[in-house]
């Protein structure tokens, strides 16, 4: 399979840069991670990480607009925010590739707040959190089962806050002291990819990036989740047609030899129509209508979830007995030999599709040189192709069980 | 030696973008492929696309039923084995259905085509239309529904639709909880039969081609005798009415659709009109953008877009705001709409969105599957590489002066279509 190729090489301020050659385009790709997300917010200060992504595109220190020349230069961007990381990226043709350099040095260098686009800000993220949250049939479900599933873990928030009211509440200061502690040289990864040489690449990242002040790197100290014990369960009435149901584990962590087992367990369960929710709960006896398993992918242990909507003729109860059973067969029964091909096929031709993409392959070469190595993102099919059913059987068997569990469930209003 | 960061970098212009063409093909039995061979990955994507959607069935749901359920069973092979042979190859299919077009694609790495073409074959040619599985798609599809009308963009996409085109017209009708019921299973075989086997209109295959790529399609396509498409027309009417509120009063946020009735793709005035829609809503920085997210706060997103189809086309405007600034956030479309009409546009920001426009452009030519969904529009509207260039030419040359001209005939404020769905306000 493709492997994508790479150089590296490290700035004396500590920015890690990474060089993809891709001759075959005519655009490329700059992305910066920062090595920040909503854990290492404040508890009482949430939705932060996002709340500044957004302040980002405000204007920086000598770019009074950091969209405009960008899209004069024929350039487009965007931005996300997780619980770990913070991702910008541009893309452009490659001829223009110093305007993505200049744009980003400079507001690593130093943002430009105002309190006018701090106050805008705060409402874009308000509307945000309304239109994804609020606003939507099981949209706070996940602002529900994270103070569920975590107790002192920064899991226990979702990245868009735990409430309106913190957002609204973010100040000047707040800002100012987030960006000095966390937008670093040190605290970032940038990958070029595309039609771009190394040397162009170095040049260009000595001139803008190079003169921007080392500064520390934030330590980060987040306290462990304790083993769960008990099953937790929290039952709440919306305005939705439909009942649904989310149970939650506690699983490992990203780096943890065990990931792998945990993401194909989900693939077994719900990758593709023949996946086995989907054939027995939904086509067979049309317990859900839809009904998923799924790993969040978050660095420090995290939770695999099987989550479904109920069928308006069926009870809350025979969803959860049902999805109990799925889980029985897990535990007690290896799955075949031909099952576990098959999802390892999966996992290898979703990797091949997702490279096509020149900004994926970017993303990915960020993320494992966060982890400590881009390098890993050429390893990670191997990883997966050396799962055992035996490894399923005992992950299944260790963490899929009731005093691991944390439920949510939705009753439509009578 | 300091550096003056104060000073962008020169920058170059997008010289030119070349459109590569696909190479063509035909089977044994007539049927046009059309080839993209570009691509590092050892993958494959084949479209059958078939020259009939939505608005070619009488009654509602057909068209969708049948796409969905080509997958669902053939003469040979069950659902579920059908599926188990194609995720067993990491495979998947994926079905489209529109207005006027359907498609079934297949998602594949090269090395297993044989086997996961062999299955598109089976199911696109021997398809059973299992009861139960029909039974099983109309229950899913009512209860989907029932969870959709909790949200407000589906009220007011569904409401534009009918506002615009009329509530049983082809473009402008949408499904009703009834219509899953009245689906029987020889709406489907029929539709199947009359539509997808005899009328098969082309077939696009993007990705890195083998040796074998053509003999193995040819083998699977390229047997049965096929009837050259014909597509149906479809008339358009004025709109009744100007305004319209779908209320749900629970909601925080109310969703706008604001637009009106246009052309499609191959009207002289769709690229001038494209470019009006870039300015006004069409990328971050745009007008609306700028003005009711950027400077008040009102939304996490506006956008302005033409849809084209292949009779006729629309504008379509669509935000969700907060309830509380409905009123306040229509004004300001409705003001920025105005603007157009008076004002020219700044010699400044036209060519940022020139730029801008090149630079998507370049972008959705690059790799092999955005080539693929290119020509697919392409071949659905009869256009080929000259329109690309003429895109690229009126992109660079239109002036601020016929972009007044093209708001004022086509944006009066009494020809536009407002609405909404949320609060009353």
């Amino acid at each position: 399979m493709g492997k994508i190729d790479f150089e590296r090489f490290e700035l004396k301020n500590g920015l890690k840069v990474i060089v993809h050659h891709d001759p075959s385009t005519p655009l490329a790709c700059l992305n910066i991670m920062y090595d920040v997300g909503s854990r290492d917010e404040n508890p009482e200060r949430t939705g932060f990480a996002h709340l500044f992504e957004h302040l980002m595109f405000g204007g920086s220190a000598n770019i009074p607009s950091y969209d405009g020349p960008l899209q004069l230069a024929g350039g487009q961007n965007n931005a996300f925010t997780s619980t770990d990381i913070t991702n910008y990226y541009i893309t452009l043709p490659a001829q223009n590739l110093e305007t993505a350099f200049w744009l980003e040095s400079d507001r690593m260098l130093n943002l430009a707040f105002t309190e006018k686009s701090l106050e805008v800000q705060r409402n874009v993220v308000i509307e945000e959190f309304r239109q994804r949250y609020l606003n939507q049939p099981y949209g706070d479900a996940w602002l529900l089962m994270r103070p569920l599933a975590f107790k002192t873990h920064p899991y226990n928030w979702a990245t868009i806050g735990k409430e309106e009211k913190h957002i609204a509440d973010a100040s000047m200061q707040d800002v100012k002291a987030f960006f000095n502690t966390h937008y670093l040289p040190k605290n970032a990864v940038m990958v070029v990819a595309g039609n771009v040489t190394t040397n162009e690449v170095r040049q260009l990242a000595e001139k803008w990036f190079g003169p921007i002040v080392k500064g520390e790197k934030p330590l980060r100290a987040l306290p462990k989740e304790p083993e769960q014990t008990e099953a937790r369960r929290l039952e709440v009435q919306r305005p939705v047609p439909l009942d649904a149901i989310y149970i939650s584990f506690h699983m490992c962590g990203k780096e943890d030899a065990d990931y792998q087992t945990w993401d194909l367990l989900s693939d077994i369960l719900s990758h593709g129509d023949s996946s086995r929710l989907k054939q027995r709960l939904v086509k067979k006896d049309r317990i859900f209508t839809s009904v998923n398993a799924f790993v969040m992918g978050e660095r420090d242990p995290s939770l695999f979830t099987i989550a479904g909507h109920i069928s308006q003729d069926r009870t809350v109860d025979e969803a959860e007995k049902a999805i109990w059973q799925m889980i029985e067969e897990l535990r007690s029964e290896l799955v075949s030999e031909l099952e576990l091909e098959k999802v390892k096929n999966q996992v290898e031709a979703s990797h091949e599709f997702s490279e096509m993409n020149l900004l994926n392959r970017a993303i990915g070469l960020a993320y494992h040189e966060l982890l400590g190595d881009a390098n890993g993102v050429n390893l990670e099919t191997e990883k997966y192709q050396n799962v055992t059913r035996e490894d399923i059987r005992r992950v299944a068997s260790e963490s899929l069980i009731a005093s691991n569990s944390n439920t949510l469930v939705y009753h439509k209003q009578p | 030696m300091s550096l003056d960061r104060s000073i962008a970098p020169a920058f170059g212009k997008i010289e030119t973008i070349d459109l590569m063409e696909p190479k063509l093909f035909h089977l044994d039995n007539g049927l046009p492929v059309f080839v993209i061979d570009s691509g590092d990955q050892e993958v494959l994507k084949v479209e059958l696309v078939f020259p009939t959607g939505t608005a070619a069935s009488e009654k509602k749901l057909v068209a969708a039923a049948t796409a969905e359920l080509l997958t669902e069973g053939t003469s040979q092979h069950t659902a579920e084995e059908i599926a188990n042979a194609l995720d067993f190859y990491g495979a998947y299919f994926n079905s489209h259905v529109s207005h006027d077009e359907s498609s079934l694609e297949l998602y594949t790495l090269n090395k297993h085509l044989k086997n996961t073409i062999a299955t598109m074959a089976e199911v696109y040619s021997q398809p059973t239309f299992p009861e139960h599985e029909l039974e099983t798609f109309i229950l899913k599809g009512q209860q989907d529904m029932l969870v959709n009308e909790q949200k407000v963009s589906y009220l007011a996409a569904k409401a534009f639709n009918a506002t615009l085109f009329g509530k049983e017209h082809p473009y402008g009708r949408s499904a009703e909880q009834a219509d899953y019921e009245a689906l029987s299973r020889n709406d489907l075989t029929a539709f199947h039969q009359s539509r997808m086997l005899a009328q098969v209109a082309h077939i696009i295959v993007a990705g890195k081609l083998t040796d074998e790529t053509i003999s193995v399609l040819n083998e699977a396509f390229g047997q049965e005798k096929r009837v050259p498409n014909e597509r149906a027309s479809v008339d358009v009417n004025s709109p009744l009415e100007r305004k319209v509120h779908v209320e749900k009063s629970d909601a925080v946020q109310n969703a706008i659709r604001i637009g009106r009735i246009l052309f499609d793709r191959t009207h002289r005035d769709f690229v001038g009109m494209q470019i009006l829609c870039t300015v006004l809503g069409g990328y971050f920085g745009s007008r609306l953008m700028a003005n009711i997210r950027e400077d008040k706060g009102y939304t996490y997103g506006i956008g302005a877009g033409l849809v084209s189809l292949k009779h006729t086309g629309y504008l379509s405007i669509s935000t969700e705001v907060g309830s509380q600034v409905c009123k306040p956030a229509l004004d300001e479309i409705h003001l920025e709409i105005g603007k157009l009409r008076k004002e020219l546009i700044p010699t400044d920001e036209l060519e940022l969105v020139r730029n801008y426009m090149l630079g998507t452009i370049l972008k959705s030519v690059d790799g092999p599957f955005s080539l693929a969904s290119k020509w697919k529009t392409y071949l659905k509207h009869g256009m080929g590489t000259n329109d690309h260039y003429q895109l690229l030419h009126q992109i660079r040359t239109i002036t601020p002066e016929r972009l007044r001209d093209l708001a004022n005939q086509y944006l009066q404020q009494e020809d536009l279509i407002q609405v909404t769905s949320g609060k009353p306000f």
